[in-house]
């Protein structure tokens, strides 16, 4: 049709915890950006023999594209690059890498290939660092796991509620936590951690 | 109340959903003579014991698994808690659970 009338404008996402990045006395909590989050889910298989076989299929695949072991629930490897697998139910774990691809479902199926169906999850969760002194007694006050460095260390992830939201947290350093949470509701996610660390300083 | 799940350790009974009676795993088979009876039996009836329940619970703020809880229903004591999933696997298998 002529004379049709096309706005000229280009649509760029915003991360939905955009540019986050609060000081509390000496506690930093800063969005995190620019990750790749991919789930990987095993095929359901009756056979015993054929569910071990394809697993094990898969993390050949993992370790040789990745260096990533594949975890049982609640555990998390990672690799000098810094991405890492989160073990987070029976035969499911996210794969969580820095931005790499447009498509990074795509890309991992090919690694991948037939062992496991994949999934991006790059825009479902918001994601929050919390790093320093008072991180752990701030997350303390608003979940019902032992989160103690005795409990869970580089080598844990958690899945629990925290207050009324679902979260998953890994521990990459001593004081430092990364949460990740649905991101239809980020900010009441960013609020209650941040009133939290407010309340504990 | 805390349930010791057999993969991640004692969590809190807040993180979980209560399902029921855990005979609901054993679902009749639909094929059999006595189908409509059974499943009347399988939907709307239900022990109510004062003492030892096996129960449904799902781990839905946790791992999404299935668990199976006995509890004892006076004092709360939880005695055993295991994976729905392996107590499904070691039934013997009928015909009904082809089509699930």
């Amino acid at each position: 049709m002529e004379n049709a009338c096309v706005a000229d404008m280009t649509l760029s996402a915003n991360y939905p915890l955009d540019g986050l990045d609060e000081l509390i006395e000496d506690t930093r909590l800063s969005a995190v950006e620019n990750l790749d989050i991919v789930s990987i889910a095993l095929p359901r298989i009756l056979g015993a023999e054929e569910a071990r076989q394809t697993r094990d299929a898969l993390e050949d695949n993992l370790k040789s594209s990745f260096g990533l072991q594949l975890t049982d629930v609640g555990m998390r490897s990672s690799n000098p690059d810094k991405d890492s697998l989160l073990g987070l139910q029976p035969g499911l774990w996210f794969l969580v890498t820095g931005k790499q691809s447009s498509e990074p479902a795509r890309a991992l199926k090919t690694v991948v290939r037939d062992t496991a169906y994949v999934t991006d999850q790059s825009d479902s969760w918001a994601i929050l660092d919390i790093a320093g002194p008072h991180a752990q007694a701030a997350l303390e006050r608003i979940c019902s796991v032992d989160i103690d460095q005795s409990a869970v260390d580089a080598t844990r992830v958690v899945r629990t509620s925290m207050e009324h939201l679902s979260v998953i947290l890994e521990r990459p350093e001593t004081e430092r936590f990364r949460l990740y949470s649905p991101v239809s509701s980020a900010r009441s996610f960013q609020h209650m951690v941040s009133v939290s660390l407010q309340n504990v300083v | 109340m805390l349930i010791n799940h057999p993969l991640l350790g004692l969590r809190d009974a807040s993180e979980f959903v209560y399902l029921g009676d855990a005979s609901l795993i054993d679902r009749p088979d639909a094929a059999a003579d006595n189908a409509a009876e059974a499943f009347h039996d399988y939907l709307h009836l239900r022990d109510n014991p004062a003492g030892v329940h096996r129960e449904l619970w799902y781990h839905e703020q946790g791992d999404r698994s299935w668990l199976i809880v006995t509890r004892n229903t006076l004092t709360h004591e939880i005695t055993d808690v295991e994976l729905a999933r392996d107590a499904a696997l070691r039934r013997p298998r009928t015909a009904g659970d082809a089509g699930q």
